[in-house]
C-alpha cells in the first residue's frame, strides 16, 4: 500500500516532465501520448485518461504546449505540440530531475541498496 | 454507431462542466475521440463490445470528478489573470502617482482630487491620461455602446455568458465574487436589439450589482463591494453645459432636505437669485437621473463651482454621471473639443 502511494506521489511530481518529454519529438494527440507513456514504461506508468486530459489543458493554459484540430482521420482530433516555453521548462525540469535522482542514487549506494549501475 | 454508446457519459460530463459552450464542445469532442480509439484497441485485444465500452468509460473515471478537474483549471487560469491584473494595476497606479508627483509644479502638494482618491479608494484608478489605458477604456466603452445584442438565456452561469462575450466582442471582464454575484450565478434574460451596455446594466440590476469600465476592463461587483472599494473624487468640466453664474452648493453631504421635496435636495437658493441657474439645473438633473438608492448607499456629494462639477462618489455613480453628461453634449450638438476649452 505504501509502495503504491510512493509510486503515485512520484508520478504526480513528474507528470509535466513526462508529458513534455513525450511531446518533445513530435506532435501527438491525447490517446497517443497515453499509449507512448505506457509502452515506454513497459506498462509501469499508466496515466489515466481522466488525469491526462485536464493535465494537457493546464499545460496549454500555461502556454507550455499548444493545440490544433485536424479532421484528416474522419473525426475531429486535437493534436498537441510543445512550445518554445515548454522546451525551456522541459530542459529545466530534466536537469532538476537528473540532479535529484543522482542524489538519491548516491544515498542508496552508500547503504548498499543500489541494484543497478548508473 | 459508437457515438451513441458514449453519449450518455459525455452528455453528463457536458452538463457538469460549468464552462462556455465552446469549451464544453471541444472537451466532449476530444474525449469522444479518445473513447473510440480505446474501444478499437480493446476490441482488438479480444474484449466483447459491451465490456470494451465499459472499460473505456471506466478509465476516464467519474464524470463529476473529471468535470471538476477541468473547471478547476479554468478557475486557476482566471485567478492567475486576476492576480496579474491586480499586480499590474497596483504597479501602474504607483508609477502613475510617482510620475504625477514628479511632474506636478508644486511637488510638495498633490492636487486635492488625486490625494483624496488615493486615500479613499482601494481599487485601481486610471490616473494617467492620453495613454494606451485611456485608449483601451475608450474602445471598451465604444463596444458597449455600439454593440447591439439579442439575448435569450435561461439559467446560464454568469461565467459562461461572460466567456461568450469575451470571445465574441473581445472585451475583458473582471468579476468580483460576492453572495450577490459570482461566476456560478445562473442568469436568465430575454432582450432583443439592445445595446450591450444596457444588457449588462439590467443584468447587474437583477443581482443587486453594478459595473464600471476601468483600464479597459469591465469590472462587475455587488453594490456593497463597489461601496467598499470606496469613494473617489472626479472633476467634470461642464462649463459648456452651464452658464457662468458662480453657484456653489453641496448635495448629499448636507443632510438637510427640502420639506416635501426631492430627498437630499439642497435648501440653498442659487446665488443669482433669479431662479435656478443652469448649474443648479444640471445638478438637479443628475440627482433625478442617477438612482437615489445609489446616492444614499455610497454617500456621494456634488459641488458645482464656476462650471466645474466636483463629485465625490463610488465608481458606478461616476460612470452614470459620465454617460449622462456625454448624452447631454450629444443632444446639445456640442463636441468634446468645446468641453475641454470652456470659457476663460
Amino acid at each position: 500500500m505504501m509502495i503504491e502511494n510512493f509510486q503515485r506521489e512520484l508520478m504526480r511530481g513528474s507528470l509535466d516532465l513526462i508529458v513534455l518529454s513525450v511531446l518533445a519529438d513530435r506532435s501527438q494527440y491525447g490517446y497517443s501520448i497515453q499509449k507512448q507513456i505506457r509502452d515506454a514504461s513497459a506498462d509501469q506508468v499508466k496515466l489515466p485518461a481522466g488525469t491526462l486530459y485536464p493535465l494537457l489543458h493546464r499545460l496549454e493554459d500555461e502556454r507550455l504546449i499548444r493545440s490544433r484540430w485536424e479532421k484528416s482521420t474522419g473525426r475531429p482530433r486535437k493534436w498537441y505540440e510543445i512550445t518554445a516555453s515548454g522546451r525551456k521548462q522541459l530542459s529545466a525540469q530534466a536537469k532538476q530531475w537528473q540532479s535529484y535522482s543522482q542524489c538519491v542514487e548516491r544515498l542508496l549506494t552508500m547503504v548498499g541498496l543500489r541494484t543497478e549501475t548508473a | 454507431m459508437t457515438d451513441s454508446e458514449f453519449e450518455t457519459y459525455l452528455e453528463l460530463l457536458g452538463r457538469l462542466l460549468r464552462l462556455s459552450p465552446r469549451q464544453r464542445d471541444e472537451i466532449s469532442q476530444e474525449l469522444r475521440d479518445h473513447l473510440e480509439q480505446r474501444l478499437d484497441e480493446l476490441l482488438e485485444l479480444g474484449h466483447s463490445r459491451q465490456a470494451a465500452v465499459s472499460i473505456a468509460v471506466e478509465e476516464l473515471g467519474d464524470a463529476g470528478g473529471l468535470a471538476a478537474n477541468f473547471v478547476s483549471i479554468t478557475r486557476q487560469k482566471r485567478q492567475r489573470w486576476a492576480m496579474r491584473f491586480a499586480t499590474f494595476s497596483i504597479v501602474g497606479c504607483f508609477v502613475a502617482t510617482l510620475l504625477i508627483f514628479s511632474l506636478w509644479p508644486d511637488q510638495g502638494r498633490l492636487p486635492l482630487a488625486s490625494r483624496s482618491a488615493a486615500q479613499e479608494s482601494s481599487i485601481p484608478t486610471a490616473i494617467s491620461h492620453g495613454d494606451s489605458v485611456e485608449a483601451r477604456t475608450a474602445r471598451t466603452r465604444d463596444r458597449l455602446e455600439q454593440t447591439i445584442v439579442d439575448l435569450d438565456i435561461q439559467e446560464l452561469p454568469l461565467g459562461d455568458l461572460l466567456n461568450q462575450w469575451r470571445d465574441q466582442y473581445e472585451i475583458e471582464f473582471y468579476l468580483a465574487d460576492s453572495s450577490d454575484l459570482k461566476s456560478e450565478t445562473p442568469v436568465t434574460i430575454q432582450l432583443r436589439q439592445v445595446r450591450l451596455s444596457m444588457a449588462i446594466e439590467l443584468l447587474m440590476g437583477e443581482h443587486n450589482s453594478q459595473y464600471i469600465v476601468r483600464d479597459g476592463l469591465i469590472l462587475m461587483a455587488s453594490v456593497d463591494q463597489m461601496a467598499e472599494w470606496g469613494l473617489e473624487i472626479r472633476v467634470y468640466n461642464c462649463r459648456d453645459l452651464v452658464d457662468n453664474t458662480t453657484s456653489m452648493f453641496e448635495y448629499g453631504s448636507d443632510p438637510i432636505a427640502t420639506p416635501g421635496g426631492e430627498p437630499g435636495a439642497t435648501d440653498k437658493e442659487p446665488t443669482s437669485g433669479k431662479g435656478p441657474s443652469k448649474a443648479d439645473q444640471l445638478v438637479s438633473l443628475i440627482k433625478s437621473v442617477v438612482s437615489m438608492e445609489q446616492w444614499e448607499e455610497v454617500g456621494p456629494s456634488i459641488v458645482v463651482f464656476d462650471g466645474l462639477l466636483v463629485v465625490n462618489s463610488a465608481p458606478a455613480v461616476h460612470q452614470q454621471i459620465e454617460q449622462l453628461i456625454a448624452q447631454l453634449r450629444k443632444v446639445a450638438g456640442q463636441g468634446r473639443t468645446a468641453t475641454t476649452e470652456g470659457p476663460k
